[in-house]
């Protein structure tokens, strides 16, 4: 179906849009739910004192229409020399959530990815939750997300335990007489020193 | 023609008018109801103005709310600047603002001082106009009484151009200025201060009714809007959860561009709020 963008605010991202003999003013993020059938009149409106310029750009579907404007609204912040931001700073918005919105999150977390097996998503997002004042001030939101700490650092040790068995049958299989020398056990726990301390030799801080 | 002038001409046949109001409210037992509008809009009475992320994040930057009049003259010079060729100022805005430029400029310049004109929207709580504008930018009562000019008008001002003129007489009976307000709102509103409960006002008052046809009293001032004016921002949490989900992607997987920048602007904004001391309500 052919779309035709009549008025846009490509600063924001914004349009109104024609299909068929409606009007719809389509808004981030984009979802068909949040399409408003509107008037001729509220076109008027958004021209005349929102900041909107008209348009006659046809496209061939909605996807294409939504594919523009995010286009256009990225070129527009690249026109004004404005750089991506940090991952960091994408995150600082979780500050200023309410409540309820990081308790959902949290819920999320929880009955979502670590079902799904994303348990280190899960856990970062509860890394990141548990500095925000909100919720090292709220028993609930602070539980939620210890409990998404613990089932990561459970599955973290589980991994290392695995990966530790399949190391005693590898020494077993493949060198019989150092574990006949050193046993086993005594391997495993060079081994587990070796790998906690990223090195291989030890080294004395201010040694030669 | 001065709007402010024709605002104040307004008052005593707004009083009687509204006397005659309060007579038909006694008679229908609500004039409790008459009573209790006409003080919730004393006390709580703001003017806001919906803005887009990027407008506000410009008020913020600069300091200052820009009508359309002055957005094109910005615009004219930067072009001017760029050395690309612009065209006349009056013509720009008939160009921006397409076929339907005329309503805007014929009321504008009906009025003196017509191109200093900045519109707003009466508010006494909500998000506003959420259709203009996810954030609802509400300005200091105290600094809104102190505005030299202000006036308040029924409806939408377009709404008073009809065959490319304004139509002064209904005009006349439709403005007001800050003292009387209430009063021009409980005579818009009388059928709803008997019907709606009193914690829906505020979205009666201010509201998209229909295939967005907005209800809303207009408010006009030729003074500058400041950042430093703004008391609040108001944002839904829908608005907000958007926001949020955008964030959490990040987490996932890779963010998208346009969400990236979304965000970093939101976060800017949050930035300036908090440098003015001014409050980001979700709401």
């Amino acid at each position: 179906m052919t779309i035709k963008i009549i008025a846009v605010a490509p600063e924001d991202g914004w349009a109104f849009i024609l299909k068929g003999d409606r009007i719809f003013l389509l808004r981030p993020p984009y979802f068909s739910s949040s399409q408003i059938e509107v008037s001729e009149k509220a076109v008027e409106t958004a021209v005349s004192s929102l900041g909107f310029e008209r348009s006659d750009a046809t496209f061939d579907g909605i996807s294409e229409v939504v594919r523009y404007l995010k286009e256009t609204y990225v070129k527009s912040m690249k026109d004004q020399g404005i750089v991506p931001p940090s991952s960091e700073k994408l995150k600082r918005i979780l500050k200023y959530a309410p409540d309820k919105i990081l308790l959902e999150y949290l819920d999320k977390a929880k009955n979502e990815l670590i079902p799904e097996g994303k348990i280190s998503v899960a856990a970062s997002l509860a890394f990141d939750f548990i500095k925000l004042e909100k919720v090292k001030n709220n028993l609930e939101m602070l539980e939620k997300a210890v409990e998404i700490l613990e089932v990561w650092h459970e599955r973290e040790l589980q991994k290392e335990r695995l990966v530790f068995e399949n190391l005693s049958e590898t020494w077993v299989n493949k060198f019989p007489n150092a574990v006949k020398r050193y046993s086993i056990d005594g391997l495993i726990k060079r081994q587990r020193a070796i790998s906690k301390r990223g090195q291989l030799l030890y080294l004395k801080s201010g040694g030669a | 023609m001065n709007l402010f002038d024709l605002a104040d001409q307004n008052s005593d046949s707004l009083k009687k008018r509204c006397n005659s109001l309060e007579g038909r409210c006694r008679t229908r037992g609500s004039l409790n109801e008459f009573n209790n509008f006409i003080k919730r809009v004393i006390s709580d009475w703001r003017i806001c103005m919906n803005m887009r992320e990027r407008v506000l994040n410009k008020v913020l930057v600069s300091g200052r709310y820009k009508n359309i009049y002055e957005v094109k003259k910005d615009r004219k010079e930067q072009l001017t600047k760029m050395g690309k060729p612009s065209i006349p100022r009056q013509e720009a805005i008939k160009k921006h603002l397409g076929e339907h430029a005329e309503p805007r400029i014929i009321f504008d310049s009906t009025f003196e001082d017509g191109n200093e004109l900045v519109y707003g929207a009466l508010n006494i709580g909500g998000l506003g106009l959420t259709g203009f504008g996810p954030l609802c930018v509400v300005i200091k009562r105290e600094q809104a009484e102190r505005y030299s000019s202000l006036a308040f008008i029924k409806e939408d001002s377009e709404k008073y151009v009809v065959n490319d003129r304004v139509d002064l007489d209904r005009l006349k009976q439709d403005v007001s200025n800050k003292e009387h307000i209430p009063l021009l709102v409980a005579l818009k509103h009388e059928s709803d201060i008997e019907r709606v409960r009193t914690d829906k006002w505020s979205s009666v008052i201010c509201c998209a009714r229909g295939k967005h046809d907005y209800v809303y009293v207009e408010a006009v001032t030729k003074d500058k809007i400041l950042s430093t004016h703004i008391e609040t921002v108001r944002m839904s949490e829908e608005n907000y959860r958007v926001y949020t989900q955008y964030a959490s992607e990040d987490y996932e997987s890779e963010i998208d561009e346009d969400n990236g920048y979304r965000l970093f602007i939101l976060d800017g904004i949050i930035i300036l709020l908090e440098k003015l001391g001014i409050e980001l309500e979700v709401i």
